[in-house]
């Protein structure tokens, strides 16, 4: 524990949770073996699945969860002014995730199925990543994230390096894998414009990339929705497709293209 | 080196033996995909298999490979990391021998990489011919990669209640050595042997409309070519082509640090052209920005320049990369249509 690169103050970190299933935080939580190490390195002044002490003063925010209500809005800019590095976790908060399907309904109708008669004292707004409402420094993406990417991250982070997040599609990961490929047994896949960094996990167990790591850094959208259409599928097929996880950027502008996030 | 004639089971005992005593690995059908793996007994080898998922090359680059570790402080600590495990790869087809050969010439006769050389000096590569085309995506015959006369230790040829030997170094003969039941090739197992090999050639058809030694010349023509283009708008840029290209060596240098940030290893991770990233420099620019770009490098690699660095054929024409492309970019067809279209760079 003696290294050069070691920095003489731990960074504080705060962990914040929009609309979300708190899984991204609970795999921090997972990083059993290396939590000791971790916690010499860092600390952690707000990180509600784990400790009850709570302080407002960060050098870096993490954010887990999408944006759903006013209140998100207010708080994140809060948060914003106050941490030099804001990092979101997960595909909630990038590039919407789970909490995106409800941008596919009409905008009163998920609190009515949820709420009820009480869907009024519920309200809540588009679904939107937490970069369509304050400038945002890093992703680290996945649905969950994996527990080594963000080990990884916050290593490269407190060394001055860019984490190394690959901006390649799945594609590549797969074939090292050896995988089968999805299409190669009638069915479709993601992988081919989605981002590589998760070791081809699905496609690895048999199942197909749903996309929760969001788009590659340079998806050729077009030539990959032409091979969808020739498996078969309509552009409303298209859409749903795309609506699991990336449901903001395939209905915010009510294209039927996935927007490349940079 | 005497060649010599094994009846099949003799053979499947060897190997069944063989394997319980060392790493053996060879073609393994795991549903619709074949990979070379480490296996138990013969049983376990695919019987007519296409060209494995990943090429055998995987055995001397591994897909990730340490190279050394490190420990910052004062002084840096650098160690190297050498692992070259003693493996036995079992049935390589010829056009894979002809692919190891050129990487035998870069990472040993031109660059003598020490991680490279480790490991092949400590693999045993056993050959199976083909006697017939996997299908209609392989081109070997018009590559001239179908035949195979160095660059292995053993290559078997399946005679069908027997199997050819042909030995091909010193460690094959002692290799071979422990086989009971092989007799030393006569006159007559030569004939059987010549037989199928007519045989063989009558199966398989040219499929270029170039020879393979024409294709620098067409690529170095055909640089301004629109087809280029058009593959270009296809491409999805997924790195499959190269990741199966049992040629393809390019490699990225990446350094993983420890949590004590202090301790750590350098590794070196498959790379590929294909990729966005793959030109990019520390000022964030693109020296291949555009897919058509990268498209026409792969090709050229594969076509011309690896020919005319090194002599020897950059594509061996397993057709591993046509069967992998999601969009249906197949070299034959590329290099067909470079033929067929001299003045393609005013073709619209």
């Amino acid at each position: 524990m003696d290294g050069p690169l070691r920095p003489t103050k731990r960074p504080r970190l705060a962990l914040f949770e929009l609309a979300s299933c708190a899984g991204c935080q609970l795999q921090i939580l997972n990083c059993e073996d290396e939590l000791v190490d971790l916690l010499q390195l860092v600390e952690f002044v707000y990180f509600k699945e784990a400790i009850s002490e709570t302080g407002n003063e960060y050098d870096i925010a993490l954010i887990e969860g999408a944006v759903t209500r006013e209140a998100d809005e207010t708080r994140l800019r809060a948060i914003r002014e106050r941490a030099p590095l804001v990092i979101t976790l997960g595909a909630c908060a990038h590039p919407v995730g789970i909490p995106g399907l409800k941008n596919a309904h009409d905008s009163e109708e998920p609190g009515r199925l949820v709420y009820g008669d009480a869907a009024g004292y519920f309200p809540s707004t588009l679904a939107r990543p937490v970069d369509a409402i304050i400038p945002v420094d890093a992703h680290i993406p996945g649905c969950p994230i994996h527990k080594d990417e963000f080990l990884s991250v916050v290593t490269a982070l407190l060394v001055g390096r860019r984490p190394p997040i690959p901006g390649y599609p799945v594609c590549v990961e797969c074939r090292l894998a050896e995988n089968p490929c999805a299409f190669d047994r009638g069915a479709l896949c993601l992988g081919p414009v989605t981002r590589a960094g998760c070791g081809a996990l699905c496609p690895s167990y048999g199942s197909r990339c749903y996309g929760c790591r969001g788009p590659a850094d340079d998806p050729n959208v077009s030539s990959f929705e032409a091979l969808l259409e020739k498996n078969g599928l309509n552009a409303e097929d298209v859409l749903a497709e795309y609506v699991l996880y990336n449901g903001y950027r395939a209905l915010g502008d009510q294209a039927l293209t996935m927007e490349v996030s940079r | 080196m005497l060649d010599r004639m094994v009846p099949k089971a003799d053979l499947n005992r060897f190997i069944d033996r063989l394997a319980s005593e060392q790493t053996v690995a060879a073609p393994v059908a795991e549903g619709p995909s074949i990979r070379f793996q480490a296996i138990r007994a013969a049983h376990e080898i695919a019987e007519h298999y296409l060209p494995t998922a990943l090429p055998p090359s995987k055995y001397l680059l591994p897909v990730k490979e340490t190279l050394l570790q490190f420990r910052l402080g004062e002084h840096i600590e650098m160690e190297p990391v050498l692992e070259a495990p003693e493996v036995i790869v079992f049935g390589i087809r010829p056009c894979d021998l002809h692919a190891l050969a050129l990487l035998d010439a870069i990472f040993i006769d031109d660059k003598h990489d020490g991680h490279y050389a480790a490991r092949r000096r400590r693999i045993t590569l056993v050959g199976m011919e083909c006697l017939e085309p996997c299908d209609d995506r392989c081109f070997c015959h018009s590559m001239e990669t179908l035949e195979v006369h160095a660059n292995y230790d053993l290559l078997l040829t399946d005679l069908g209640d027997d199997v050819y030997v042909a030995v091909g170094s010193p460690k094959g003969r002692d290799l071979f050595a422990g086989l009971t039941g092989a007799r030393e090739a006569l006159y007559e197992d030569r004939t059987r042997l010549r037989r199928a090999h007519e045989a063989r050639d009558a199966a398989f058809t040219p499929r270029l409309d170039v020879s393979f030694d024409q294709l620098p010349g067409l690529l170095a023509e055909s640089a301004d070519s629109l087809l280029w283009d058009v593959l270009g708008e296809k491409c999805l840029s997924c790195g499959a082509c190269t990741n199966v290209c049992p040629t393809c060596y390019c490699f990225d240098v990446g350094d993983e640090l420890d949590l004590d940030l202090a301790t750590g290893r350098r590794y070196r991770t498959w790379d590929s052209c294909q990729l966005d990233a793959f030109a990019m420099v520390g000022t964030g620019e693109s020296f291949r920005k555009p897919r058509a770009m990268r498209v026409k490098h792969r090709l050229n690699r594969k076509g011309r320049y690896i020919m005319e660095r090194y002599g020897r054929q950059g594509c061996v024409g397993c057709g591993r990369c046509a069967r992998a492309c999601l969009v249906d970019i197949n070299p034959i067809e590329v290099f067909n249509q470079l033929k067929g279209q001299p003045a393609s760079r005013t073709v619209r």
